[in-house]
This record gives C-alpha cells, sequence and structure tokens, in this order.
C-alpha cells in the first residue's frame, strides 16, 4: 500500500500563518518578511488568511488607546514616599577619608546656601510660600460615561445605584444594552460608586459633559 | 502594514537607553522622566493582563521600584523595554495569582474627545465588547495578543518579556487569535456596525 504521510503542523502554510502578525506589525526581518511574502505571492489560502488576520488587528486598534484610570501624579508620589524610606543601596566603593572631609565641607556650603535661597525666593517673586503641587490633580465635576447594568437586576435597583453615584441616564440603550450617564458631581467619586455597585457590569468614562 | 521605522515598540529606544544609564547613576529626576514614560503603556499592558484596576497601581509601581534598584545593573542585553515589560508582566502574574475571580473593567479618567459624542460613544463601546471578549482568554493569551496587536512588539521580544521560547509565542497567538476572532464574530452580530471603517 503507498501512501504518503502530511504534516498539518509544519509545513510552508504555518510557518507562513504564525508570522503573519509580525507581518502586519511591520517587526519581521529583512529575510523572514521576504520569506513570508514569496509564500504569499503563490498561495491564495494564506492571502485570505492575511486579510482576516489584518481585520482582526483592526478591529483591536479601532478600540483605541482606551482611557487612562490612574493620575501618574499620585502613583508617581506613592512610589516616591517609597523611594525615600528605603533609599537604593549604594554600589560604588566608600570615599577615602580626605575625600569624605572634603564632601562634607562642601555639602554644608551648599546647605547653608539653599536655605539662604529658600528663604529670599518668596520676598523675590512676592508671593507666599506655596506647596509643591503635581500637575493635573485637580478633581474634575461632572462628565459622562457608558454604564453597563446587569439585565438580571430591577429597574429599581438600577435607579437606586443611580441615585447613590449622583447620576442620570441621559442615552441609550445602545446596540450592546450600554447607557449614557451623566455625572453632575465629581467624576471620580460617581464612577467609584457605580464601579462598587452590584447591579453594574462595566463602565467606560466618556469625558466632560457633551 | 506597519513599518520598523514608525513602529510603537522603538520609538523609545535611544531615549530608554540614556533615562534608564541616569538612573542607574542615581538621578531620580531621569527616572521620574523614565516613569512617566512608561506609564501609560505599562497601564494598559498591566490592566489588559491584570483586569483588576485596583492592583494594576500598585503592580507598576512595583515594576519601577525594581526597575529603580536594578537599573544599574541592566546589561543591555534587551531593550529597556523588553526589560522592563517583563518586570511588569511577572509582578502581574503574581498580583493576578491574588484574586480569585477577574473583577469588571473600569476606568476612572478619560482625556476629552473633541471629535464627535458620538463616535466617542461607539468607541468607548466597541472597548466595552472587546474587554468583555478578551476576559474570556487566559492571561498568556491577552499579553501575547495586546503585546503584537497594540504595542507593535516583535516576537522575539515577546518571548523575552513571557520568558518563554519563541515557538510558544507563536503557538499561543495562533490559538489566540482563532479564539478571539470566534468571540468577536459571536459579538458583532449583535453589533452590526462593530467593523474598523465604522469605529476608527
Amino acid at each position: 500500500m503507498g501512501g504518503r504521510i502530511v504534516d498539518l503542523l509544519n509545513g510552508p502554510h504555518r510557518t507562513t500563518e504564525a508570522l503573519l502578525p509580525w507581518l502586519l506589525n511591520g517587526t519581521l526581518t529583512e529575510s523572514e518578511r521576504s520569506a513570508v511574502e514569496q509564500h504569499l505571492q503563490a498561495c491564495a489560502q494564506c492571502r485570505e488568511e492575511l486579510a482576516r488576520q489584518r481585520g482582526l488587528m483592526n478591529l483591536y486598534a479601532a478600540a483605541g488607546a482606551g482611557a487612562s484610570s490612574l493620575d501618574a501624579d499620585d502613583a508617581y508620589a506613592k512610589l516616591q514616599s517609597r523611594l525615600v524610606e528605603q533609599p537604593r543601596p549604594r554600589t560604588r566603593a566608600p570615599l577615602a577619608w580626605w575625600r569624605l572631609g572634603f564632601g562634607v565641607q562642601t555639602a554644608v556650603v551648599l546647605l547653608l546656601g539653599a536655605a539662604l535661597f529658600a528663604q529670599m525666593l518668596p520676598r523675590w517673586f512676592g508671593g507666599a510660600d506655596a506647596p509643591y503641587r503635581g500637575l493635573g490633580s485637580a478633581q474634575q465635576f461632572g462628565g459622562d460615561a457608558l454604564v453597563m447594568f446587569d439585565p438580571a437586576v430591577s429597574e429599581a435597583r438600577v435607579r437606586r445605584a443611580l441615585q447613590q453615584a449622583g447620576a442620570r441616564i441621559v442615552d441609550g440603550p445602545t446596540a450592546a444594552g450600554a447607557y449614557v450617564v451623566r455625572f453632575d458631581g465629581p467624576l471620580s467619586t460617581g464612577l467609584t460608586s457605580l464601579r462598587g455597585d452590584v447591579a453594574v457590569v462595566r463602565v467606560e468614562p466618556l469625558g466632560p459633559q457633551r | 502594514m506597519g513599518s520598523a521605522a514608525n513602529n510603537r515598540w522603538s520609538a523609545h529606544d535611544a531615549t530608554d537607553a540614556e533615562l534608564l544609564r541616569r538612573t542607574g547613576a542615581g538621578e531620580r529626576r531621569a527616572f521620574e522622566k523614565l516613569y512617566r514614560s512608561y506609564f501609560v503603556r505599562l497601564e494598559r499592558f498591566v490592566h489588559r493582563v491584570l483586569r483588576h484596576s485596583p492592583a494594576v497601581e500598585e503592580v507598576i509601581n512595583d515594576t519601577m521600584y525594581v526597575v529603580w534598584n536594578k537599573a544599574g545593573e541592566f546589561s543591555g542585553a534587551s531593550k529597556v523595554s523588553t526589560w522592563i515589560f517583563g518586570i511588569a508582566y511577572r509582578k502581574a502574574l503574581k498580583a493576578l495569582a491574588r484574586f480569585d475571580e477577574p473583577a469588571e473593567f473600569d476606568a476612572e479618567h478619560l482625556p476629552a474627545d473633541e471629535s464627535g459624542s458620538e463616535r466617542a460613544i461607539l468607541q468607548a463601546e466597541w472597548r466595552l465588547v472587546l474587554d468583555g471578549v478578551l476576559a474570556q482568554l487566559t492571561p498568556e493569551h491577552r499579553a501575547v495578543i495586546e503585546l503584537a496587536y497594540f504595542h507593535q512588539c516583535p516576537y522575539r521580544e515577546i518571548a523575552a518579556i513571557l520568558d518563554c521560547p519563541v515557538d510558544t509565542v507563536k503557538t499561543r497567538m495562533f490559538y489566540a487569535r482563532r479564539r478571539l476572532r470566534d468571540l468577536l464574530d459571536s459579538q458583532r452580530k449583535d453589533l452590526p456596525w462593530a467593523d474598523e471603517s465604522s469605529i476608527s
């Protein structure tokens, strides 16, 4: 009996298909790209697969970068406090004693100078001492969000969730069954309230009121 | 198709290397610049793997704390981005092990979209749907999809980040794509607008 074992797990189709995501994101090496493109020229099946993968990647990209849910200033401030409490271990060799003495002397002079400068600064610029303040930390009032409620909860339960969050429905339902909800109070407080409510499945902020 | 010249993954290579070098020398300002440069990228990646908002900031800070402490030991054998994302991935998996159930996706603040409320709503809705679909993949599959499709990461560097063989990356991508496609197809029957031309 004659026969031929066909390897379905390897071969040019599988090899090419495996590399298509990276052909699409432009990160194949020159030789890989050349080999894949050469195969694609001769293989309609793999060209169809390329088109399907391109569509999938575009759908993924169509969702956009999405919301940044964190405040970088706040997050860095928390990390900074850790750095202060546990400073990074020194990796340099200890200084020679005479260099240490010179260094201490220089440090004292610089500290005195800095203290004097700090005292003079408000006088030069006329303002009261202002604490350092990170950017973007002001609380936002008002805003919209797209909210998906648990379809199993009652209308009364949804109303209670909205009331506790200081929000109201202004549009919807969308094709996916979500509602546009508007907050009149602090946005972060309202979002936190909805997020923690069992009647709510998902929340996607939309930004300031439109 | 994308090109290496404008690739999102490689866009900051030179700057990252310099900032890391200065961080290794103890320069706090350079570390802060590096932190802020990576913050949004790490947030998105960690959130995609972890899907639990309260832990995302903790994982980012745990990651960058390691970067601060180990910057002087970075050998340069990989890109800075590969190294940092690798740390983040391991930290995210450890955090994931602490949660019994994947939490629902949520986000707190979105920059204003000035190009039309209707498009913003559609895009936000699509993000909700996509997130629900991705929740049905394993963290490993989500990581591969996210790194390849969004961060435009080469497969060899994904292997380094995930600390697995290159063939494993390709296999995970193969099954992740198939699963994602099947799940999206079933969602899109209810969302006839869900193609890239109507959303983007």
